[in-house]
């Protein structure tokens, strides 16, 4: 008998603390479930991917009704293919960050909302946000993103190596045969004077320095089939042979990783990176890290760069506005700065330069000065669905040209015009 | 009574037979009759990856893929790779084997056998990642070697002319020990008494192995060679991990183009055109496996 | 007498050479996974200095301790450990009545499943990942871990191998058992199964080994961190800082290969018979 009322009151022990968990339980997802959850995708790792997490930590802290899950999915290709992925299966998150050459894909799709009418409900003010930059976030004239970790490619320079080669550490090399001098002074002892991936991105911005454009008037071919598309091969190929350039291994983003690690290892002097590497360079390396504006050989003219922040359709009306809040939130003036600042990224807001946060942080770190003073060149892009798979042949090109023989440079940029020709 | 009894318990065996193979059967019907389908249907359809509309091509995407000069060099890296990889493999796992089969140090031979295999069970990932850290153009372990002979350090992977082979290599080393395992096996069926019998008639080490023990090996070498080339056409990891098809598509294979194509590209009537392709290549090389292994049984 | 001893030192040459050789190729299969533990004990400059050091200057056993808080390698472990400890007892409860059924059973199509056994071995995973992709994704599981357990549970080489066993018992085992008034299905799991215990033992080996280690699949059927194997996010270590870290790559590295080459290390001599049967069927 005991026995049977030990067992009888343990059970009723167990009961009530089974009951008063699931109570307790179902009050905190009854608190949770007031808040409305929507995703958040990003391609940002490392101290970029940190300063996001803050940043929508910020947001999160900052009201109750929206929670924003930050979920870091790789590299902007990666990120874009499992996008893609997403799409198809019904699963995409409700706010992205997303490459803004992906552009044209989406959009063409048709899968992304139209944030005009949230623009115009709020009287929102776009225009403040930078003109270079609100350019590349219509498709059709429809507002389909808001600019946000928008980069320039920039030349980076080891001051330290450069004090030693006796060149001028705060008078960096601003043409192409500056750079080409400047690299043979810098190279020795195993290291060399300059290096850079063969990517389509930092070709074509060297194209746009020799005067070209990268898709043409008609919006059918390359804008580049003359001596702006073979002179960059041409200078290349010259510091090649002279033995100053390093060609840094892999594919697509894999090539920028060893380009940063030939630099960071002392490898290559000099290197033509995103200004989104600043921050991350700056923490990494141990020599004093220059900046320097992409050298010129015509003109001053960059490809756009970075990615757009985006909304997908097929959720709910409440999901989109909470999607909504999270945009404007992550694109205010204050986020913009501590976003641009803390990554190399351009502050997109002109009354970012305005503030006092803004000018701090640039006296504290000039290099950040110099990426914002090259915001102008930053010129209009198209970004069509061809874009994807123009981006591989001019790489696939640009490459054969560099590392086989008997490949001319007229030869590649005629086959481009050829491939991409055919694409329309 | 009887007859009725029989036949019904002949009807419960036959039910039972179809009940315990029907999970299976259900099974295998969805995950490798169906794609095989919807993979040939597929393929003759445009559209993209995100969007579920499509618009019927017929055979616009074959026309596309076998016309394309990416595609041409994608087959031929694949052959290439194939042919170099099972010829280096083969030679150097029969070289092994027979060296390891007679030797007389038994216990070191052991540790050896089990040292070449380890690679083998290892992810293919983890052999990616060590062999581009070993040769990293930079700061690699090989290039330190290179450099300490006095030479200039080599960019293995990223030369368009040595990439392939490098890769090669890789393979060769992570899987030679599981092939000097099968032709292990099939040397120690070799009966002993033929090597005594060679032995006194004083023929040479040389004679025996290319007059006795390769004849007798050959139709399993064959079978195995068969069987490594249909492995071969299905490589993928290492060249994701490693090279991602560069430099200038001279490791692009077969599955690494239908993954761009399905999921950078975003164009999966193409992706399954090639898929159609690679089905065809995997049905011929199967069914000369096939016919090569009755030869083998016929043998024995 | 002299060309004798002349003989004999040749011969001791002939055999020092010999193992002197064994130790070359042992080291050649060896010493990149020294590499890959030395490399993942050094800090990021010494990782990445030229010459690189032999030995590292010190142990940098935070190493680990970055991959498993920065990098979320417990969770891409623990995925690895459930997919795979899922396709290996799930497969079981299919592929034993299959193979049962295949064996020692008669019925109209029982050539057809066989057929469809020997069609599931030659078809690869590189011509199926498409259309099961988008079979997935329709049904809206690709969020969960199925897509990496339910098509490798029918594992044709498990019922191949197994249907074999199962043949080779004698008849009059089985009749023996019948007379014993016993249910079909006492015989299978008390004749059939403990005398096929050693194909089971190789499956589960090879089940096991093989879903650990794939990365191609999981690659393509997740695309969310959580989900994520360990080959895939080891695979992704590459790219997910400014520089490429080494010394952080490869102790993610030793994590992915630890529990392989510890299992190998206890059954190397099993392994190496289960992948022998494999590859000579």
């Amino acid at each position: 008998m005991k026995e049977e009322i030990i067992m009888k009151k343990k059970l009723a022990l167990v009961l009530a603390a089974a009951t008063a968990m699931s109570l307790a339980a179902g009050t905190a997802a009854f608190a949770e479930e007031d808040r409305i959850e929507i995703e958040f995708w990003h391609a940002m790792g490392s101290s970029n991917g940190e300063l996001i997490q803050e940043l929508t930590d910020a947001f999160n802290e900052s009201q109750d009704k929206i929670f924003v899950k930050a979920v870091h999915q790789g590299s902007y290709t990666e990120a874009s293919t499992k996008l893609q992925a997403a799409l198809s299966a019904g699963e995409a998150p409700v706010v992205a960050q997303m490459e803004i050459g992906s552009l044209g894909l989406f959009a063409d799709a048709g899968v992304l909302v139209n944030l005009q009418n949230y623009v115009d409900a709020e009287g929102f003010d776009l225009d403040d946000f930078m003109p270079g930059l609100l350019d590349a976030s219509y498709y059709n004239d429809e507002l389909i993103a808001l600019p946000h970790s928008r980069s320039l490619p920039v030349l980076y320079y080891n001051k330290d190596k450069f004090a030693e080669a006796g060149l001028d550490a705060e008078n960096p090399p601003q043409t192409w045969d500056e750079v080409k001098e400047a690299a043979a002074a810098l190279t020795k002892d195993g290291t060399y004077g300059y290096s850079c991936p063969l990517d389509q991105w930092y070709y074509t911005s060297l194209v746009m320095n020799a005067g070209g454009t990268i898709y043409n008037e008609e919006s059918n071919g390359i804008g580049f089939n003359n001596e702006s598309g073979t002179a960059p091969l041409n200078w290349w190929k010259e510091m090649i042979e002279a033995g100053t350039m390093h060609i840094p291994s892999g594919q697509d983003y894999n090539s920028s990783e060893a380009c940063r690690n030939a630099f960071a290892g002392g490898t290559a002097a000099m290197i033509m990176q995103s200004s989104a590497q600043l921050k991350g360079l700056e923490k990494t390396c141990e020599f004093q890290v220059g900046v320097a504006a992409i050298p010129e050989l015509t003109t001053r003219a960059y490809p756009a760069g970075g990615s757009n922040l985006m909304m997908f359709a097929g959720h709910s009306e409440e999901e989109e506005a909470a999607g909504w809040e999270f945009l404007k939130f992550m694109t205010n003036t204050e986020n913009a700065i501590k976003w641009a600042n803390g990554t190399g990224y351009l502050p997109v807001r002109s009354s970012c330069m305005e503030q006092e946060e803004y000018q701090a942080m640039v006296a504290e770190d000039p290099n950040l000065q110099i990426i914002n003073d090259n915001v102008q060149y930053c010129a209009e892009a198209t970004f069509i669905p061809q874009y994807a798979e123009t981006k591989d042949i001019i790489a696939n090109e640009i490459q054969k040209c560099i590392l086989e023989e008997n490949y001319s440079p007229e030869d590649a940029v005629q086959s481009i015009a050829d491939r991409v020709a055919k694409l329309f | 009574m009887k007859k009725n009894n029989r036949s019904v318990s002949e009807r419960r065996d036959r039910m039972l037979g179809v009940a315990t193979g029907l999970p299976a059967i259900i099974l295998l019907c969805i995950f490798t009759v169906y794609p095989v389908f919807y993979l040939i249907y597929r393929s003759l359809f445009d559209g993209s990856l995100i969007s579920p509309k499509k618009k019927f091509v017929g055979l616009d995407n074959y026309v596309e893929i076998l016309s394309s000069e990416t595609f041409h060099k994608v087959l031929m890296n694949t052959i290439i790779y194939t042919v170099l990889f099972v010829g280096l493999t083969m030679v150097l796992a029969i070289i092994i084997a027979v060296w390891l089969n007679g030797t007389r140090q038994k216990k070191l031979g052991n540790m050896v056998q089990a040292c070449i295999f380890t690679p083998h069970v290892i992810s293919m990932v983890s052999v990616s990642i060590v062999f581009l850290w070993l040769m990293e153009p930079d700061t690699g372990f090989f290039n330190m070697i290179i450099t300490k002979l006095g030479l200039e350090k080599y960019p293995f992977l990223s030369n368009p002319k040595t990439a392939m082979i490098s890769l090669v290599l890789v393979m060769v080393w992570k899987s030679v020990g599981y092939y000097v395992l099968l032709v292990m096996a099939a040397l120690q069926t070799v009966p002993k008494s033929i090597y005594e019998a060679a032995e006194l008639d004083n023929t040479s080490k040389f004679r025996t192995f290319f007059k006795i023990t390769l004849p007798m090996i050959s139709p399993t070498i064959l079978f195995t060679c068969v069987v490594a080339s249909i492995a071969s056409f299905k490589i993928f990891d290492a060249v994701n991990v490693m090279t991602q098809g560069g430099p200038v598509d001279s490791t692009n294979t077969l599955v690494y183009y239908i993954y761009a194509y399905a999921f950078r590209l975003g164009k999966p009537g193409i992706a399954c055109a090639a898929g159609v392709v690679l089905l065809v290549l995997v049905c011929i090389m199967t069914y000369v496996q096939f016919g090569v292994s009755k030869n083998k049984v016929h043998y024995q | 007498m002299e060309s004798y001893n002349r003989d004999i030192a040749l011969h001791k040459l002939g055999r020092f050479m010999n193992a002197a050789l064994k130790v070359v190729v042992i080291l050649i299969f060896i010493f990149p996974f020294y590499w890959m533990l030395s490399t993942s004990l050094k800090d990021l400059t010494e990782a990445l200095q030229f010459p690189p050091t032999l030995i590292p200057s010190s142990l940098h056993w935070e190493n680990y301790a970055h991959v498993f808080e920065v990098v979320p390698i417990a969770q891409y472990f623990r995925n690895s450990v459930i997919v795979s400890l899922a396709v290996l007892v799930l497969q079981y409860l299919i592929i034993v009545p299959a193979a049962y059924s295949l064996s020692r059973h008669e019925y109209k199509g029982k050539k057809l499943f066989f057929g469809l056994v020997l069609l599931g071995q030659m078809i690869p995973q590189q011509i199926t990942f498409l259309p099961v992709y988008f079979m997935f994704s329709k049904v809206k599981l690709l969020g969960t871990l199925l897509p990496l357990i339910l098509p490798f549970i029918s594992n044709p080489f498990g019922i191949f191998m197994l249907r074999q066993y199962f043949m080779q018992i004698p008849q009059e085992v089985i009749e023996a058992a019948k007379l014993d008034d016993a249910s079909n299905l006492k015989i299978m799991f008390k004749v059939m199964m403990p005398m096929a215990k050693p194909a089971l033992v190789t499956i589960g080996l090879l089940s096991f080994i093989s879903t650990w280690n794939s990365y191609f699949w999981p690659l393509i059927m997740t695309s969310s961190e959580s989900l994520r194997t360990l080959p895939v996010g080891v695979a992704a270590l590459k790219s997910s800082e400014t520089l490429q870290m080494w010394h952080i790559i490869m102790a993610g590295n030793v994590v992915l290969v630890l529990p392989i080459l510890i299992v190998y290390l206890v059954a190397s001599k099993r392994i190496r018979n289960s992948f022998a049967y494999s590859g000579i069927k």
